[in-house]
């Protein structure tokens, strides 16, 4: 392209690129720009989980109700007594211990019962911290699933305005050539409307140069629509004539003259 | 323009280095070696030969994918340059790469995880840091190439104070993991690439205060360069725009080959696009797309020689050496514009066009391949550019400078730190009139 002069100076790379910039701009107006498409693309999507959902609280709560969820097991329990403090019956079942041993060795169920007491609360941080992961997890499968959305949509759109690029480059060529083509029909119907025009007119004043031989050929012509229009009422309209003679012809039936006829009559 | 600023001074003063005993510190190292880094060394190793004991110090990997021992370990020589191949401990497992990348580059992470991402990454070659350690009395300095692998990091680590640097780095994730934010600080010097590489590494670590040069890699131009010789063999007797490297996706070919097709599609235009090098994906069917394949030095430089234009569609490059190449024999060259180092190149020479996307590449394409004398003028600015700031003239200057300011520095310190009692009298006595 000769606008870069290459030749003579020397090019600049810089003035190349605004140039073309500039011719690119020009062909994309009203469009999305490369960096306005990626801005959009990458916009942050919103939060897609309520934080109500979920109660970070949840096992200080716990902790905090222990008693009344969870039992306390200690060596003591088994021994002491369901009514106040019960300290007399503590100290007789103290006191027989050893016979009870005889019979069975309670050390295990104790053993076990306050296990079992601490596993509960275990039981409770595993499932508040799993609960935690999978809620982390759901968020981020919901936002990858919206990113994907988000692409899909992307790549639609790119293909749209592909699509509708593609089509104004076609549409602009045909325009062009159609345009050109429009114009050179424009021109031949002009040329062959100012000679016709130039033609009546002639007529017309050749008409009104001879006002006595234009009366008697009116008369004639009068006359002989008068009697060919009869005819043709008998015969009917559509013996061959073109659209714009009988659309005339129907006129000048109406009227009984010709509209150019008439206004010589005016006149 | 925006040139390079040299000082003229500094430029034409040759500095004076006695030779050096240098060990070079590669990941891959080899001629069938395909890989930009990779060539850097072994161009930079085989002329520092030239005037310094050089050995270079490697796996004995070659895929930089697997990195499977495929070389035997131990000593060989490669065109005058010895080289030690050191076993690679363990092969990459994919799998346990992706996850680490992934948690690495997407997720909070530690830094203990970088440094199991980059163990797994690779190459994982204990041994050759091992040697590095035991053996550094041996070599003055080392020359460690790619900070993003294994051996860079813990040879670095290992060695700062005899480390120097040559980063090639690019504009991806990785340069902003914290590990390599601490090593850019570590080693003596930094020979850098391109301006845009030096900005970028500046900005991530703040290293501002390590020793430091714009320096780069020459390019072998042959004398004599027999034009006709790639399409004679090959049968190409059309125009074409060439792309030289390696046909991979993360080099842009995917761009390459959706906005060429594209723009022949809407053009209808003769240009065909040529293809030399390494093959690593699907090159799609097309009459106007020719791939040649691997080609010997000869064949490369008639091909470059005979096109219009190089294009280089990669948006990860630290200084792209085929555009350097092209330059030389006087192409223009076509590159991707959102790769900063080879759009500050293109406007530093003044000697080739950049696209941001398919529009502007469309444009540019049609402009270059119309407008012959544009195309003219831009290679000759290239060609004058390569010859001003990349011919190996000027590049072992470069390398000289920095090793001697290095050694001054060593003289220096050792001067300083070399304890009074245990100089001699005469040392004690004539030691500051010497100094």
């Amino acid at each position: 392209m000769s606008t870069f002069a290459a030749k003579g100076t020397d090019v600049d790379v810089e003035a190349v690129m605004a140039n073309i910039r500039k011719k690119i701009e020009e062909k994309r107006k009203g469009l999305y720009t490369e960096a306005e498409v990626r801005e959009i693309a990458e916009m942050k999507l919103d939060a897609v989980l309520d934080a109500s959902q979920f109660n970070s609280d949840f096992v200080a709560a716990f902790r905090a109700r222990d008693e009344a969820w969870n039992y306390s097991f200690g060596p003591e329990t088994i021994y002491a007594s369901s009514r106040g403090s019960g300290g007399f019956i503590r100290t007789i079942r103290g006191l027989l211990n050893p016979v009870l041993k005889l019979f069975l060795n309670p050390n295990p169920v104790i053993d076990a019962l306050s296990r079992q007491a601490d596993l509960n609360r275990y039981y409770v941080l595993l499932l508040h911290n799993m609960s935690l992961e999978l809620t982390r997890v759901n968020l981020e499968l919901t936002n990858l699933k919206s990113r994907l959305r988000t692409l899909g949509i992307r790549t639609d759109f790119q293909a749209k305005r592909e699509k509708t690029l593609e089509r104004i480059t076609t549409r602009e060529a045909k325009g062009s050539r159609d345009s050109r083509s429009t114009r050179d029909s424009r021109d031949s119907r002009d040329s062959r409307d100012s000679r016709d025009s130039r033609d009546s007119r002639d007529s017309r004043d050749r008409d009104t140069s001879s006002s006595g031989d234009r009366r008697r050929q009116q008369r004639g012509r009068r006359n002989f629509r008068r009697r060919r229009g009869s005819s043709n009422r008998q015969e009917g309209n559509s013996s061959g004539s073109s659209p714009r003679e009988s659309n005339n012809r129907q006129e000048g039936n109406s009227s009984g003259s010709s509209p150019r006829e008439s206004n010589n009559n005016k006149s | 323009m925006a040139g390079i600023r040299v000082n003229s001074h500094e430029q034409n003063q040759k500095a004076e280095v006695p030779s050096l005993r240098l060990g070079l510190v590669i990941q891959r190292y080899g001629e069938e070696v395909n890989g930009g880094a990779e060539y850097h060394c072994r161009l930079v190793a085989e002329h520092l030969a030239r005037r310094h004991h050089v050995e270079v110090l490697t796996s004995c990997a070659r895929d930089y994918i697997t990195w499977r021992n495929e070389h035997r370990p131990g000593f060989s020589v490669l065109n005058g340059v010895p080289v030690h191949r050191f076993r690679v401990k363990r092969a990459r497992d994919p799998d346990r790469f992706g996850r680490l990348s992934q948690k690495v580059f997407l997720g909070r992470h530690s830094k203990e995880d970088e440094l199991r991402w980059l163990e797994e990454q690779g190459p994982c070659a204990p041994d050759l840091v091992r040697y590095l350690k035991r053996r550094s009395d041996r070599y003055d300095y080392f020359v460690f190439f790619s900070y993003r692998y294994y051996h860079s990091y813990f040879g670095i680590q290992a060695l700062p104070e005899k480390s120097l640097l040559v980063p090639t780095a690019e504009k991806d994730a990785v340069i902003d993991l914290g590990i390599f934010r601490t090593l850019f600080r570590q080693p003596r010097a930094i020979v850098y690439n391109s301006f845009e590489e030096r900005e970028m590494i500046w900005q991530v670590s703040g290293n501002r205060k390590v020793k430091g040069d714009i320096v780069g890699v020459g390019s072998e131009v042959p004398s004599s360069i027999d034009k006709d010789l790639f399409s004679k063999k090959h049968g190409t007797q059309d125009r074409y725009a060439i792309y030289l490297g390696r046909v991979d996706q993360n080099k842009g070919c995917r761009l390459l080959f959706n906005y060429y097709r594209r723009y022949i599609e809407e053009t209808q235009s003769s240009l065909r696009l040529v293809l030399v090098g390494g093959k690593q994906m699907l090159i799609p069917e097309d009459p106007k797309i020719y791939y040649a394949g691997f080609l010997s030095e000869d064949e490369k430089w008639s091909a470059l020689a005979g096109a219009e234009l190089l294009i280089m569609p990669s948006e990860l490059e630290s200084l792209s050496m085929v555009t350097l190449e092209a330059w030389a024999v006087g192409k223009p060259v076509l590159v991707n514009g959102r790769c900063d180092v080879l759009a500050g190149q293109c406007l530093r020479a003044n000697a080739g066009l950049y696209f941001r996307d398919y529009y502007e590449f469309h444009e540019l394409l049609v402009l270059l391949e119309k407008d012959s004398a544009l195309r003219e003028r831009l290679g000759q600015n290239g060609k004058r550019f390569f010859q001003k700031h990349y011919s190996w003239e000027v590049v072992d200057r470069k390398y000289d400078r920095l090793l001697a300011s290095l050694q001054r520095e060593d003289r220096e310190r050792a001067n300083r730190e070399a304890p009074a009692h245990r100089r001699g009298l005469f040392s004690r006595l004539f030691g500051s009139v010497r100094a």
